[in-house]
This record gives C-alpha cells, structure tokens and sequence, in this order.
C-alpha cells in the first residue's frame, strides 16, 4: 500500500503558481529526496501532505485517507513533520515533555505515553536527555529531540525540512545513520545533495513548481547538466569524481 | 534556577501546591503585622532561615534580586522618619521603626518568593496555577514566555553585540535604528509563532499542555503546610 | 514601576488581585471566540510574550540626554493583538518577571498587572489606540497614539502605585508630595517610551500593515468591545476599590491612640519635629489618622532581641541538619 499520494497538485499563495500538476507516491518505509532550488516549492509541498495549506486542485492521501479539514486529526496521526528550526518544534521546558506532548495530546495513559517516550528517545539514541531541559540542549540534541517528537507517536510518514541544517559533521553524520535506522517511510526537503544521496534511493527535483525528474538518486546527482539547469549544483561526492 | 529546581533536596521534591500554598500564607501574615512590631517580623524570618540554611540554597543570587527590590522599598521608606515622629522609645521615633519594619518585610518577601522559585520549576508552579484554576490560556501562554525568553534573549545579544561591533562607543541604540532593529526582530517573532502553532496543532493541541503527573499531596506535603501555617499563626497573633 | 510586597498590605493586594483576575477573566471572552483562533492565539501571545520581555532589555539612547529608555509593551501588544490578547501577555509576562527576576513581588502581582497591563492595554493601547487610528492608519496618528498612549497609561499607573501605596499605610509620605515625585517622573519615561514604542509601530506600518490592530487586521472577538462598556467598567471598578480603600480608614481610636490617651490623658502626642513637616502632613494629608492596633509588644527591646536569639536558632538548626539539593542533570553548553 502507498503510504502517500499525490494526484494532479496545483498549489499558489495568490501572486503566481507555486506548485502545478504534482503527481507522485511513496510506499510503506520508502525514502524519497526533494531536492530543488530556493523557491521551488520544497516547504510548501511538505506543508500541503500535512494539511498545514489546503492546494487550490488536486487531491492527497496519507495510508488510503484523504487531506481535508475533516480528517486532519487522523491523517496527522499517520504523518511526523520535522521543522528545520528546531526551536520551533521544541516548545516546552524539557525533552521528555516535548516528545510526550503528541501522545498525552491523543490520549495515551501515561504509562503508554512513558513507554512510547523511551521508544523514541532510544531511536534516536538520546535516552541519556530525558530530563535535560530544552535550552540546554546543542543544535545536534535539539535536532534529535525534534525528530524523537514526531516519532512517539508512531508515525507511518515522516517529513523532513532540511534536516542536516547548522549541523557539524560528526552531528550530521550520526542524523544519516539515524534517520537510516528508522523503518518508516519519509520525504527528506534538502538543499545537501549529499545528504539526500546517503539517505533516499529515490530523489525528486521540483523546478519552478514541476516534477522534472522522479527516479533514482544516483542517476539524478550525476547529471551535471539537468542539475545545472534547475539551478543546483553536482554534490560534493560527485564532484570530484573523475 | 531551574537547574537547582530539578535537583532532589528536600524542598525540592514537594508538591509544588503545598509549597505555593505556604509562601502566599507567608507573604499574607508578613505583610499584616502592624508597622511598628518589629519583633513579629523579625521571628517571621525564622521561615526563610530555616529553609535557606536546611536547604543549602546558595544566597548569592538572592541578593543580587534584594538589591533590585529594596531600592525603590528603601524610596518609599525614608521619608517615614521625617513624617512619622511618634516616640517610641527613648531616642526611637515610629518613623524610624516603621521604616525598619519596611525593610525586614521587603527583605523576608524576596527571600520567600525566590524560596519558592528556587525550589519549584516552572512547569510544575504553573501545573500548580492549573490545579487552582487559573485559565488554561494565561498559564499555557505563561509556559510559552518563559520557554521562548531565553530564545529571544539570545537574539536581543546577538543583534546588540552586532550593533556595537559596528557602532562602538555609542551608548545605546541610536533613534533611527529604533524602529528597525526592533521591528526586524517582532517580525521574526510573529512568522515563528505560527511556526510554534504548526507544529503544536500537527502534534494534537487542544489549547493546553497536557500532563499526566499526579497531583495528590503526600503525607509529608501536609506535615510540611500544618507545621509551617500552624508557627506563622503562632508569631502573628500570640 | 514594578511594586514590591512590603508596599502593599494583604488588604490591598487582595483588593487588586480581585481587579486583576475580573480583568483577566473579561479578556479571555473578549478574545476571538472560534477555537482554532483561540488556538492560534495561544503560541502568538507566548512567542510575542517572550519578544517584548527580551525586547525591554534593549536600550535606546535618547539623543542628547546621555540616558536611556525601554519600550512599552502593553501599548506594542495591543496595537498588535488586540487590547484582550495584549493583557493577557502582559499578565504573563509581570509573573514571569516576578518568579524569574523579583521583578515585583507575588503578592504585588495582582497591583502590577491592574497599573502596568490593566492601564497599558485597555486604556493606552485600546481607548487611545482606537481613538486616534480608528478612521486613519497613518505615521503621524500612530506616533501620537503611542505617545499619548504610554504618558496617559504611565500617569495612571503611577497614580495607583501611590494609592496602594498610601492606601496600605506603609508610607509616611503624605499624598500629595508623593504625587508630585512619582508623576513628572512617569511624565518623561512615558514620553521616552512612547516614542520608542511609536518608532516600531511605524516601522509595522511601513513592512507588514495589516499586522496592526485597525488597519484591516484581525479584529478581536466577533464583537468590538464598546466604548461605552468599557468606561463603565472603569467606572465601577474605580468606585469599588476607592470605596473600599476609604473604608479601611476607620474613625474609631485605635490601640495606640487609646494606649496614649491612658497614659497621658490626651489622645495624640505633641510631636517635637519639625513643624514644617507637620504643616506639610497637616495640609496634604489624603487619610488623616490613619492608624492600626496595638504594636507595643513588637517595638520593645526584649521582643526585638528575642526575635533574633529565635533566628539565630533557626540557622544553627538548619545548618545543622541541611542537606544541600543534588544535581539531576549535567548542564552542558548549547550553541
């Protein structure tokens, strides 16, 4: 079963198209790049999986349910959007509060709530910060600790808006492995192609609002030509290569 | 604070209830202990004393917020000497006593109040607020400020350390750049509070933060308030 | 303007809290009335809350003066979200900086949010607002209004200060010399302010306009609150705390006056001070022989000295038994 579908998505905020007949899915635990210059409408499609916008066409089903109004407890049930600024994401005092925020929110008991908090927080191997409290938190932790808030909740489909953001390397290399680990389906927003390419098999590249190319990732970051065409670059892993 | 809030002292594992509950009793009988009975509040002090000492709470940063309170208390004070020149005692006018008094009052409530904070986080004063019902959106919103605070007060020394590199020797920030340097920073703050909403209302909020501690009082919570209400009942009217 | 606990009595602040939380309960229906706004409100007010808080920790050099001045923000919160939202924030903010900095005191609290939120949202940044933007949002209408604005809600909040104070009977200083130092000086910093306040405001104007409350932005509630409403409120609200306050003051002789008259058969002692001072007290005071009961017991040297041995016994007890609070949690640095 498709985790997520998109048929036909066409999408503005008034002054012009930002998104136009986006048509595309994912499968159960399938890792898929978005990959795309600034203003190729990246966020804004993660946003309308999410219910966050509603598309002026189209249509959007999160495991068989479509988004609209009516079913957006329940399709954001199924789905984890992971903010690029952490700090968004993270809004009460500690770790532990913030990641049983979704679970006490839908009306586990707090054993389950506990249970499911100690099953995230060791996805991410941040067990150790339970009770650290948010502002104490490095930019790498506060990462974590926002992917660990989507996930206590068991998300089928996780979203991901340039994840990989101010990270230091070894940070950014422990969110690969990570985000590697986890066995559900996700969508990963990034302007590092080489963080796409160690993390989804599958890339889209959005230009100006279109699909133009829905495939392989290898294949996609090796052509210099087409990423140089929908204003990206060769990553650094290919760029060197003879 | 916070961080001494989250150790395991004594104060600090009780119920944060039972500790509101006796500072606001304090803080009702201290204020109402007659200008001139300085005796009755200096026992009052026996409070924060005992606390302080049983807690090994550091003082240090009390007194830097003492400092802060006791100007403007010291302010309204001093004219009690010129106005008030009951005599008392020999060579001790009301005015004089009544300002002590003033003092010793404004000193014991900072001590108390910060008693408080030091001992209780944030999130269980406002759980607290909760249990005596105060509305879900002022102490949901009371949690939002105090979290986002240091967000901002980061932003505020970075945009002030920015401004001096390119400013230096100027004190303060000059009248053209009032409206900018500020109006930059509210606008990032109202696209962040959406932001906040987003990702609140993609995780299930319902207008406030949920919980699932246990709110009952133990046996030693009310040990802790009979025993402490009884001796402020004692110093005040006996 | 931030009161601390010493300068009110039980009486009064039990009186503002009252007030305070009337004005807190009003504000919440006043507020958009569909949940998902309520809602949204929710995030708005803290992040804001936490803004303008930071925000008052900048300083702003006052050309020519060598000093400096902070925004106001009761008048900024409400020209934004609205006058129920912005005293909403306010009264986080206050308890914030009460718990956090002693920034007022906690049994003060229910005074600074009626002098500092109450007088900033409602009147300034509501009544004054309105009346100067209602028709037209321009620069010079916005500059007016948040000067007009923070002087008048400065000036009144200074005013109650001085009743509370003066009501709680916890200064000598009669009313009238208390009024002439607290109110030039709120004069000026409500000047100062305002124009701070008016320079962000006008910015607003100029990047984002439909932000600001009036100009096409969201209106609060589904109903404006009415003007007329809202002076009555005032209106009652003013009766029932002056009437309150003048009733503590009672005509009866209190123990002290009785306890002198005993002793020396007439009911005041001829004070030996100067007799400007009583002049002064004489001519301005607001409360005459405003006095409580017996104090004999607390002013004497054994009371006194007692007290202290029982201090001291409380520390060497604590000192004895203490047992310092343990660390649960290794800070480590954040970026």
């Amino acid at each position: 079963m498709n985790i997520l579908e998109i048929s036909d998505l066409h999408f503005s905020y008034g002054n012009g198209p930002v998104l136009s007949g986006i048509s595309f899915r994912i499968g159960e635990g399938e890792s898929v790049g978005l990959v795309g210059a600034n203003g190729a409408g990246k966020s804004t499609l993660l946003k309308l999986v999410c219910g966050l916008l509603r598309p002026s066409e189209g249509s959007i089903s999160v495991a068989g349910v479509p988004v609209r109004k009516d079913t957006l407890n329940q399709v954001r049930r199924d789905l984890g959007y992971v903010f690029q600024d952490a700090d968004n994401q993270l809004f009460t005092s500690t770790v532990y509060d913030d990641v049983a925020f979704a679970p006490r929110n839908y009306g586990l008991s707090a054993s389950e709530t506990q249970e499911a908090v100690e099953r995230a927080l060791k996805a991410v191997r941040i067990e150790a910060l339970k009770d650290r409290p948010v502002y104490r938190l490095s930019g790498g932790e506060k990462k974590l600790a926002s992917i660990a808030t989507v996930l206590s909740t068991s998300s089928r489909l996780l979203l991901m808006d340039e994840p990989s953001v101010a990270l230091d390397p070894r940070n950014r290399r422990n969110l690969i492995d990570i985000v590697n680990s986890l066995p559900c389906a996700k969508m990963i927003a990034s302007h590092d192609l080489d963080f796409i390419y160690d993390t989804c098999p599958r890339t889209i590249l959005l230009s100006e609002g279109r699909v133009v190319f829905d495939g392989d990732t290898a294949s996609v970051l090796r052509d210099r030509t087409l990423l140089e065409a929908h204003g990206l670059e060769l990553p650094l892993s290919f760029s060197r290569m003879p | 604070m916070e961080e001494e809030a989250r150790g395991d002292g004594r104060l600090q594992t009780l119920h944060p209830l039972a500790k509101f509950f006796v500072t606001i009793i304090y803080l009702v009988l201290l204020l109402s202990f007659h200008k001139y009975d300085v005796a009755g509040v200096l026992l009052m002090g026996a409070y924060p004393v005992l606390l302080f000492t049983l807690g090994g709470i550091p003082l240090r940063p009390m007194w830097r917020r003492m400092c802060v309170i006791l100007v403007p208390v010291c302010l309204v004070g001093i004219a009690n000497p010129f106005f008030d020149r009951t005599p008392l005692m020999p060579g001790v006018t009301g005015g004089m006593v009544s300002m002590v008094t003033l003092l010793l009052k404004g000193l014991f409530a900072v001590a108390a109040a910060y008693l408080l904070m030091v001992t209780t986080t944030m999130d269980d004063l406002c759980r607290s607020l909760r249990k005596l019902r105060v509305p879900a959106i002022l102490v949901t919103v009371i949690m939002l400020v105090h979290r986002y605070l240091i967000v901002f007060l980061k932003e505020v020394d970075r945009m002030r350390t920015a401004y001096k590199m390119r400013a230096p020797g100027q004190k303060g920030v000059h009248f053209r750049f009032w409206g900018p340097m500020v109006g930059m920073l509210l606008l990032r703050s109202m696209d962040r509070s959406e932001a906040v909403y987003q990702s609140m209302s993609l995780r299930g909020f319902r207008g406030e933060f949920p919980s699932d501690k246990d709110g009952s009082l133990s046996r030693s919570d009310i040990l802790y308030i009979t025993i402490c209400i009884l001796s402020f009942l004692i110093i005040r009217f006996l | 303007m931030h009161m601390a606990d010493a300068l009110v009595s039980p009486v009064v602040a039990g009186i503002m809290y009252a007030c305070s939380a009337v004005a807190v309960v009003l504000s919440i229906r006043g507020m958009r009335s569909g949940e998902e706004d309520r809602e949204r409100s929710i995030p708005l007010m803290g992040v804001m809350g936490a803004f303008v808080f930071a925000a008052q920790m900048i300083n702003f050099a006052i050309p020519g003066t060598g000093s400096s001045g902070h925004l106001c923000g009761g008048m900024l919160l409400s020209a934004l979200l609205g006058p129920c939202a912005g005293f909403l924030t306010m009264t986080a903010i206050l308890l914030v900086q009460c718990l956090l900095f002693a920034d007022g005191g906690l049994m003060a609290l229910g005074c600074n949010v009626w002098n500092m939120g109450f007088y900033g949202c409602f009147v300034g940044g509501f009544l004054i607002w309105r009346a100067f933007t209602d028709r037209k949002m321009t620069r010079g209408r916005i500059i007016a209004a948040s000067v007009v604005g923070c002087v008048v809600s400065l000036l009144l909040g200074a005013f109650s200060v001085t009743l509370e104070t003066l009501a709680s009977g916890i200064t000598e200083l009669p009313f009238a010399v208390f009024v002439r130092f607290m109110l030039p000086i709120h004069l000026v910093i409500g000047l100062v302010e305002g124009l701070i306040t008016a320079a962000v405001l006008v910015f607003i104007l100029e990047a984002r306009p439909g932000l600001l409350q009036g100009a096409g932005g969201p209106a609060e509630g589904g109903r404006r609150m009415k003007f007329a409403s809202v002076l009555a409120v005032l209106a009652a609200v003013t009766l029932v705390v002056g009437g309150l306050m003048s009733h503590l003051a009672s005509s009866d002789p209190d123990g002290l006056e009785w306890s002198v008259e005993k002793v020396t058969g007439a009911p005041e002692i001829e004070s030996d001070g100067p007799e400007w001072a009583a002049g002064v007290q004489e001519r301005t005071a607001l409360l005459p022989d405003y006095a409580f009961r017996d104090s004999e017991r607390g002013t004497s040297f054994s009371g006194i000295a007692g007290a202290l041995a029982v201090l001291v016994l409380c520390f060497a007890v604590g000192m004895a038994f203490r047992k310092p609070a343990g660390r649960k949690i290794e800070t480590s640095g954040a970026d």
